[in-house]
């Protein structure tokens, strides 16, 4: 199918999306997220607890294509109603990576929320078992969109759409050396988001990623900046806590 | 009805950054000038002596200001083929090409591509006779800094050259250590890295001299039927095969099985590694084979082939050093059981305590492990050679070439490590 | 047509726009939040289709793939308090089949997977489920050619599907449905259609 009939039906699957979301009978209710444009009304803090997990390029890391599943700790800090700082842990033991930026909120309508903000994220490893000696850091810049829907049976659905800029990485392997101060474009990040009651009265959230960047910073270890951007399916779970 | 334009926006704009990866190889075959019936293959004294360090003074800006030129050929029955190569500083760039002379001149027809993308085109040089060629056709060519000028154009994709490129000799090629070996990784990149051939075949093993490869790393499998095999993986997967409804350890399969149903991503059959040695042996003039062993059983069968072409290559005045590689635990205690061990050629990645007690002729250490040059001078010291894999990062490259003192280094880019240490002063 | 990502979006923007879509209906009736806990057991069957566009390249290839095979499934749902169940998935299908003749000796092979999924499932509208899962295909070559060899392979996978469920008892459903199945990294893919029985056997609040 060529690449521009495609990108036409999914313009208009996406106008039928919301179509049918003017049809909503109004609905207002307070709601639980984490992902969500506009995560919270009136608490100050919300935090969740969960994994991600995503697969590695097969024709790079080869037979080596599922990670331990990574720790994802997120807290939200509430500071008045149009503005929020996010806060994230995602934790692997060899690899950490901890970010925090503040994001616009904006409840477009009763069922349309928006969010725009800014990131800053930090990675860092150590490898010093097997026969490597090695170990890394970096900085990293998040600018992210995001669009949410809200339904009349509390299930919130959430767009965010990132890109990534690489700041600044070093690398060591034994006495060798490498870093680079340069900064450049990273890649993008496309996130679809579901949340909802889940049991009695904990609400899970359901993240599906599509992950397209040069550098990625799971992946430190096993290769640096690629010339080519390499594409990771990540799923994340979470409860909120 | 403004804004729910932003999802669908989101949408098309990730779809249109998706695009496929791939190298098209150009065609070479269209400069009439070297396809003119009266060109005739260039004097064998005239390619040594053209190799050596250039600098350039146009398409410097794309290949950057050095290169390395190296020839190289390999040979079925009595046609041989000569190859030759420039390696560039810049973005892991080379190009490759045959040569033949004309009216006087020396043309050079072929393709460069960089490693680190899929940048290809094709390039055509010339070198004038009063640039140099009338030299180096000439008896006894004596080269000096200056004397040759290659000239030519390049381009990118399929369209003719366009763009001018000019190298202009500086030096003879660095030959210390004389027996550092650029030894290329699945003897000549991996399926990533978008070569024209498949990774552990007899077609890359033919290919990697013209990469800057003085030898090669396989990986030896066997199958159920007992057959040594080239093959990385411990499955077949679509990494490395066409896509034929076998799946699984490769070690399910008889050879009969494997060659009947299986090709490998480029099309080619899995190898014997009796086939992979005879290339190397009677097509090419690699002087190194490491013979990774990728399974846990007896090394015997597998030693006995090794001594087998080790004495196939002597009968025919060829260098070249076999060793049998040991990446693992399981494969050093399947070592110690040959009889005499201690004489066979071997290749330890364990620690330099287990190359000590196997008599190890190198020791391999990881790259991640860093230059270690008193670790490195040590094991001089026991008359056993040094080899760091696999390194890949060109900045390392270069490092451990200009501050580490190993003895060879396996890289999935050769040509990148051949320049590095070409150009070394 | 194999299922790129782009068409593994595709799925994912489609089941969502199907929940969207279907709960915009003002008069629709949309289930209250439930608050009995159970599970429910899906056994069932069908017919599936082998759809990848990565062509199968055996060299030695004799007569087309069969592409066409009965497919069965088993899962096992949680349904908690609220709209989002999970559980667990597996089955058995045949991908597909074909023959080979090779310097007088014949052959055939056929490739059959047994996914491992963990599932997530959503009701859309009464009686309209979507399922999405992630997890692994077992996937299994029998070759008889020189001699038998049953190899098998974990592939990482996933798969969606829609469903409409029939009750003919508290306890007791029929469910019809779709199902796309794709062990990604083999770059195999199947569309099944199936009938199964649906038991809710155990209820508590």
């Amino acid at each position: 199918m060529p690449r521009f009939a495609r990108t036409v039906i999914f313009t208009l699957l996406c106008f039928d999306l919301f179509s049918a979301a003017a049809q909503d009978t109004s609905f207002y209710a307070k709601h639980a997220a984490i992902l969500f444009p506009y995560p919270m009304y009136r608490e100050k803090w919300r935090s969740s607890l969960g994994l991600t997990l995503l697969t590695t390029p097969q024709d790079i890391t080869e037979e080596v294509r599922l990670r331990i599943p990574c720790g994802d700790f997120r807290l939200l800090r509430r500071i008045n109603d149009h503005f929020i700082i996010d806060n994230r842990v995602m934790f692997q033991f060899l690899q950490n990576h901890l970010s925090t930026g503040l994001h616009f909120m904006l409840p477009v309508n009763k069922h349309i929320y928006f969010s725009a903000g800014d990131d800053i994220g930090y990675w860092f490893g150590y490898l010093k078992i097997s026969g490597f000696n090695s170990q890394g850091s970096g900085w990293l810049n998040y600018p992210n969109v995001a669009l949410g829907y809200k339904t009349k049976n509390n299930l919130l659905i959430s767009l965010r759409a990132q890109v990534s800029f690489n700041l600044y990485y070093k690398a060591a392997n034994g006495d060798n050396k490498l870093s680079s101060s340069t900064s450049y474009y990273n890649g993008e990040t496309f996130t679809i988001g579901l949340e909802q009651p889940f049991y009695n009265k904990r609400h899970l959230t359901l993240g599906l990623s599509a992950i397209n960047n040069y550098f990625y910073w799971q992946t430190w270890s096993l290769f640096y900046k690629t010339n080519r951007k390499i594409f990771y399916p990540q799923i994340t779970v979470a409860l909120i806590l | 009805m403004k804004k729910y334009f932003i999802i669908p926006v989101f949408f098309c704009l990730f779809f249109s950054c998706q695009k496929k990866y791939e190298v098209v190889m150009p065609d070479t075959a269209t400069w009439s000038m070297f396809n003119d019936p009266a060109a005739l293959p260039l004097t064998p004294a005239s390619r040594p002596a053209m190799e050596g360090v250039y600098t350039l003074s146009k398409g410097n800006d794309i290949f950057g200001d050095q290169a390395a030129i190296k020839w190289s050929h390999t040979s079925k029955g009595s046609d041989t083929t000569y190859h030759v190569s420039g390696f560039f500083g810049k973005d892991i760039a080379y190009f490759i090409c045959e040569g033949k002379q004309l009216n006087g001149s020396i043309l050079l027809n072929g393709y460069w591509r960089k490693m680190v993308s899929t940048e290809t085109g094709i390039v055509h040089l010339t070198i004038s006779a009063a640039n140099g060629a009338a030299l180096l056709l000439g008896p006894g060519p004596v080269i000096t800094p200056g004397s040759i000028v290659i000239d030519g154009f390049f381009g990118t994709g399929s369209e003719n050259p366009g763009t001018p490129i000019t190298l202009s000799y500086i030096r003879k090629l660095n030959n210390s250590p004389a027996s550092f070996q650029i030894a290329a990784h699945r003897s000549g990149g991996r399926t990533s890295d978008l070569l024209p051939v498949s990774e552990n075949s007899v077609a890359m093993i033919l290919k990697t001299p013209e990469f800057g490869s003085t030898g090669v790393e396989v990986d030896v499998r066997f199958t159920k039927d007992g057959v040594p095999i080239l093959y990385h993986d411990n499955t077949l997967n679509l990494r490395e095969v066409q896509k034929s409804g076998l799946v699984g350890p490769i070690e399910d399969y008889t050879y009969d099985q494997l060659s009947t149903f299986v090709r490998l991503v480029h099309g080619e059959k899995i190898p014997t590694l009796r086939e992979a040695l005879d290339a190397v042996v009677y097509q090419t003039q690699l002087q190194f084979v490491w013979l990774d062993t990728k399974y846990t059983s007896s090394i015997a069968p597998i030693h006995a082939m090794q001594l087998e072409y080790i004495q196939k290559a002597a009968a025919i005045g060829r260098k070249l050093d076999i060793v049998i590689g040991l990446p693992g635990k399981d494969q050093f205690n399947q070592f110690l059981n040959l009889a005499d061990y201690k004489n066979v050629p071997s290749l330890c990645e364990l620690g330099a305590n287990e190359s000590d007690q196997i008599n190890a002729k190198i020791w391999a250490p990881r790259f991640t492990e860093g230059t270690q040059n008193e670790l490195v001078a040590d094991e001089h010291t026991k008359g056993r050679k040094v080899y760091v894999w696999t390194v890949d990062e060109p900045a390392f490259i270069t490092s451990f070439i200009n501050d580490g003192h190993f003895d060879g280094m396996l890289s999935n880019f050769p040509s990148c490590v051949a320049y590095n240490y070409y150009v070394h002063q | 047509m194999y299922t790129s990502k782009k068409t593994y979006l595709l799925l994912v923007l489609l089941a969502l726009l199907a929940v969207n879509s279907l709960l915009a209906q003002s008069n629709v009736k949309i289930d209250s939040n439930k608050v009995w806990k159970s599970f429910v057991l899906q056994v069932g069957g069908g017919i599936g289709s082998y759809t990848t566009v990565v062509h199968i390249k055996p060299p030695a290839l004799s007569g087309s793939v069969k592409r066409y095979s009965p497919v069965g499934t088993l899962r096992l749902l949680w349904y908690p308090s609220y709209r989002l169940r999970m559980g667990f998935e597996t089955g058995y299908t045949d991908f597909y089949s074909y023959k080979v003749k090779n310097a007088g000796k014949e052959g055939s092979l056929h490739l059959s997977a047994v996914p491992l999924l963990f599932v997530f499932s959503m009701q859309v509208v009464r009686r309209v489920n979507i399922y999405a899962g992630l997890g692994a295909y077992m996937e299994t070559t029998h070759l008889v050619y020189d001699g038998s060899v049953t190899s098998k392979a974990f592939v990482l996978g996933t798969n969606i599907a829609l469903s409409y469920t029939y009750p003919f008892s508290s306890k007791l459903s029929i469910v019809a449905e779709a199902e796309w199945m794709n062990a990604y990294d083999s770059k195999d893919a199947a569309l099944n259609l199936q009938a199964k029985l649906a038991w809710r056997f155990l209820r508590w609040q």
